[in-house]
């Protein structure tokens, strides 16, 4: 039990980047694009980041959804500008499937994280839900590394969420809030 | 009157300037320094490392550079002393003390269950360990090291590597 807490306590040092996109899927040959900024804080350590999604519509109901973020985590925004954080790249990229008339959808990415010099390789089964007219997304997305930790009782980060989406001319603004349980992060994001 | 006023620029402008062209390492290193914050990356076997940022505002460091010593001043009580060796330009050498990790090192917000961790580093801080001078100027002081300590923890042998930053403004 107190080397699951301990990896708990650790595992908070992955990025906690927003979803930015809905469940439901887009058609055929279309493509959807969207840009954000995030950040917030956990009991150690403020993040501070940009993420975008790319996604391209294999059938009406599959797409190829890739998402990436930069990151740092220092004490402040100012300590991240000195030099004093730690940077953090993250890739996904792999299938979102929606069903249950586009409501519901699963996306099955491969992960790349490099941070400090280190990779990590993990799987990221994310779970969205369209609610409230699609206006409001909510998602849980499973991070799981694909290496097991030396100290047994961890392997990955559950981060839970959502997207409110707001129009904004002929695009929609997101505003995004997420957690792991152990640290608060919030975003801005674009559809475009 | 104009030969006056150029007089007094120029004058001011002599007065002002730093003449730290020909300072060495242990010229900027001597004086009192303020601390600003200490990071130190805790990375254990096969995790993403967790970053413990805390502020040192609280910390005066006088560095004597005639007898070699460093002594930490919290609030105007000194909590620690060492002496130090200057390697070169780019290191340092300081012999720790068992005070040292206490203002070197926020145990504050990790969980106890690191205990094990951080009684392996307290043997690090007390005894010699060489900084990286990774900045040095009139007035920041940016010293760093990096090592992996090997930690017997939980029927097992872990290596923790731990990267240290410690940042001083005059």
């Amino acid at each position: 039990m107190l080397i699951l807490f301990v990896g708990f306590a650790l595992s908070s040092c992955f990025t906690i980047h927003p979803e930015l996109q809905h469940a439901r899927s887009i058609d055929k040959g279309g493509r959807y694009y969207s840009v954000g900024a995030f950040g917030g804080a956990n009991v150690l350590v403020q993040s501070y980041g940009v993420a975008g999604v790319y996604s391209y519509g294999l059938t009406d109901k599959i797409d190829w959804s890739t998402d990436g973020s930069f990151s740092v985590q220092a004490s402040s925004l100012k300590r991240a500008f000195q030099g004093f954080g730690v940077n953090q790249y993250n890739l996904s990229t792999g299938p979102k499937f929606s069903i249950l008339n586009n409501r519901l959808a699963l996306r099955l990415p491969a992960t790349i994280t490099f941070t400090a010099d280190d990779l990590f390789l993990s799987t990221s089964p994310t779970l969205l839900w369209d609610v409230a007219d699609e206006k409001t997304t909510l998602f849980l997305r499973y991070n799981r590394l694909y290496e097991r930790n030396a100290i047994e009782g961890y392997s990955g980060d559950l981060i839970f969420g959502f997207n409110y989406f707001v129009p904004f001319y002929s695009d929609q603004l997101i505003i995004s809030i997420q957690s792991n349980g152990l640290g608060l992060y919030g975003g801005v994001g674009l559809t475009l | 009157m104009k030969q006056f006023f150029i007089l007094i620029i120029a004058a001011g402008g002599l007065m002002s300037c730093d003449r730290t062209e020909n300072w060495t390492t242990i010229d900027f290193l001597s004086g009192t320094w303020e601390g600003q914050e200490i990071t130190n990356y805790i990375k254990i076997q096969s995790y993403p490392g967790a970053l413990t940022p805390h502020s040192t505002a609280h910390l005066l460091n006088s560095i004597d550079t005639t007898n070699n010593t460093s002594t930490i001043d919290s609030a105007g009580v000194i909590i620690d002393e060492s002496n130090f060796l200057l390697l070169n330009e780019t290191q340092i050498t300081f012999g720790g003390t068992d005070q040292t990790i206490n203002w070197a090192f926020d145990t504050e917000p990790l969980p106890a269950g690191l205990e094990p961790i951080f009684d392996s580093l307290r043997v690090l801080f007390s005894g010699e360990q060489t900084f990286d001078i990774q900045l040095l100027n009139r007035k920041e002081c940016v010293l760093y090291f990096d090592t992996v300590v090997p930690v017997y923890y939980a029927g097992s042998l872990v290596n923790v590597e731990l990267r240290h930053t410690q940042y001083w403004q005059k």
